[in-house]
């Protein structure tokens, strides 16, 4: 059985069918690519696999289980975890706040034991601090654990969005071009360390992006996305020389000469 | 020595070197201005209403125009029972708490669909509502015993000591909860709780990806702040000795003058209630005792200050002052960089 399943998922909004029954499967130690031009519905499909939104038909299940009635925070807990393109931190919070937020969710005290500072509240104070500052540690980030997350530099705010996910104790990591904004640098660090989060945590990984060597060279298979459908798979070499995928990110001129049908 | 001080006054622990001395002040002002002693336990009641918009509007980022409507309901429910059920104070100011806290949670649904100027105008008719109908109507006499409303609620004893008729300890009173309701915001502050609701005022999206139930803490929220709101009309039920409560302190105006004020001194800051408090009381006698300003210009000049205080000092007078403080601290030592200057390094 594969980790998740994506059957038929489709979702339109007005005039633009965004998603055109996309299906496919991501194995357990995946690490699977979806590329595609800008529009193409990459964002839209992360979106419905971490319940933002619900689309209008399909069917998502994950571990086996159906998450169509399943609230985002519910799925959270489940171990579906994804960072966002637009970053979307926790901003005024600092570093090491951002990261004990998922803990916190899944931690048992009631505002009770917060508002009168009881052992328990402290004991799990402790440890979700500790786990935190472990990730933090992972991710080189230790430094800044004090820092308000606003005042980081893109690439730091990117891996704070990691550390954040990682803390979800995911089984499924979403990607949301965890490259934008990254210089050739960091983007050969990012490259580096998605091995090492996978060796460490153990996730599958989803990873949208637009770069190019990043995605060839962490991914073990890609998905291609283009006007809400799949219009092709496969390793990264094959993909690399599929026609209909150089016309997609060529563009009109490219996919009549081509002649792709759209 | 400046970085001795800074790493002192930077620490969490920083927050003692203010609070203590200002306890201290708490504690001998009462008795030095026998006078003074009922509007200074006003300000102790007042701040605790400003302190519940900490909660809601400041860490959770959740509007709401009907403080004084929570405020109202736990001075009605606190006054009643001991007035005409002859319940003890002390039982019946967590009943009061519970009650607020239950309508806050009501009041909180709608915020769940909705949010900034529509939620304001939903919270604001649920003001008019209760300031208009509620509050009056011999419907609800129950409760508020209209039309004559609740006389009679006498304060209580603890340990033997006598509170009714001895204003100096119903104000060490109103000072020890004021105090105690502090205390248990900053525990949550720094805590789980607080830390889930800055997350929510942050980014919702970012908070249910995470694991939060969006619902469960915007209502907790929304319940949190209605109980210190209703812990602080639990103090107005024995504020006169004659044990007395009228709908008029809880009118919709009240709650827009001390949303107004909390965001003048810094919504998102503990100490700010206090601040808070102190204004909502003395802002009036300041302008017109002291400085000499007719009656009439005293809501103008709290407006235009509101207007100043959003283009000049966002995060109000308590940031201001801190942020002032902060960069006192920093002159000299290495410049902290602005954000998003590139120049961390890679």
């Amino acid at each position: 059985m594969a980790l998740l399943e994506v059957r038929d998922v489709s979702i339109r909004f007005g005039g633009v069918q965004a998603l055109d029954r996309v299906s496919f499967d991501l194995n357990r130690g995946e690490v699977l690519g979806l590329i595609g031009p800008n529009g193409a519905g990459k964002t839209t499909l992360f979106n419905c696999i971490s319940g933002v939104i619900a689309p209008d038909s399909g069917s998502m299940r994950f571990r086996g289980r159906d998450l169509s009635r399943m609230k985002t925070h519910q799925r959270s807990m489940l171990g579906i975890a994804r960072t966002f393109q637009n970053l979307q931190l926790f901003g005024r919070m600092t570093v090491q706040e951002n990261l004990m937020v998922p803990l916190d969710a899944r931690a048992h005290r009631g505002v009770v034991a917060d508002a009168l500072h009881l052992p328990r509240a402290r004991t799990e104070e402790r440890k979700a601090l500790e786990k935190a500052r472990a990730i933090l540690h992972f991710l080189g980030l230790l430094p800044h654990a004090g820092t308000p997350a606003w005042d980081l530099s893109v690439g730091q705010q990117r891996r704070v969005e990691l550390g954040r996910a990682l803390c979800n104790k995911p089984q499924l990591l979403l990607l949301d071009e965890p490259a934008a904004g990254l210089d050739a640098a960091e983007t050969a660090e990012l490259a580096a360390l998605l091995p090492r989060i996978q060796e460490r945590f153990g996730v599958s990984i989803l990873l949208v992006d637009h770069d190019m060597a990043l995605v060839m060279q962490a991914c073990h298979y890609l998905y291609v996305l283009d006007f809400g459908r799949l219009i092709a798979q496969g390793r990264p070499e094959q993909v690399r020389e599929n026609e209909q995928v150089i016309a997609a990110y060529l563009g009109e001129q490219g996919r009549k000469r081509e002649g792709v049908k759209l | 020595m400046r970085r001795g001080m800074s790493l002192l006054l930077g620490s969490p622990r920083a927050v003692w070197l203010l609070a203590i001395p200002a306890l201290a002040v708490g504690i001998v002002l009462g008795p030095l201005f026998p006078q003074q002693q009922l509007t200074l336990t006003d300000v102790f009641i007042a701040g605790l209403l400003v302190l519940s918009l900490v909660v809601l509007t400041g860490f959770t980022g959740q509007i709401s125009l009907c403080q004084a409507t929570f405020q109202g309901l736990g001075a009605f429910v606190a006054g009643n029972l001991v007035a005409y059920h002859g319940l003890s104070w002390w039982v019946a100011a967590p009943v009061a708490i519970a009650a607020a806290a239950l309508l806050g949670v009501l009041v909180g649904l709608p915020a769940l669909r909705l949010r900034g100027l529509q939620l304001a105008i939903v919270t604001l008719a649920v003001a008019v509502v209760f300031d208009n109908y509620v509050f009056y109507t011999p419907h609800f006499r129950w409760l508020t015993h209209a039309p004559e409303f609740v006389a009679g609620a006498r304060r209580p004893t603890l340990l033997g000591l006598e509170f009714q008729n001895r204003p100096l300890r119903f104000y060490y009173l109103a000072l020890a909860v004021f105090v105690l309701a502090l205390l248990v915001v900053r525990n949550v502050r720094r805590g789980k709780t607080g830390r889930v609701l800055r997350a929510l005022r942050d980014s919702e999206v970012a908070s249910s990806v995470n694991g939060l139930d969006l619902t469960r803490y915007k209502l907790l929220a929304f319940g949190l702040s209605a109980a210190i709101a209703g812990a602080s009309g639990a103090l107005l039920a024995i504020r006169f000795d004659a044990g007395s409560v009228s709908p008029s302190p809880f009118d919709f105006v009240h709650s827009l003058n001390i949303t107004a004020i909390a965001v003048l001194v810094g919504v998102n800051f503990i100490p700010a209630a206090v601040i808070g408090g102190i204004l909502d009381r003395y802002f009036q006698v300041l302008a017109t005792d002291v400085l000499h300003i007719a009656f009439d210009w005293v809501p103008l000049i709290l407006a235009a200050a509101l207007i100043a205080q959003i283009v000049l000092a966002p995060e109000g007078l308590w940031g201001a002052l801190r942020h002032t403080y902060y960069s006192l601290l920093a002159r000299g030592a290495p410049k902290i960089l602005p954000a998003g200057s590139g120049a961390e390094g890679g």
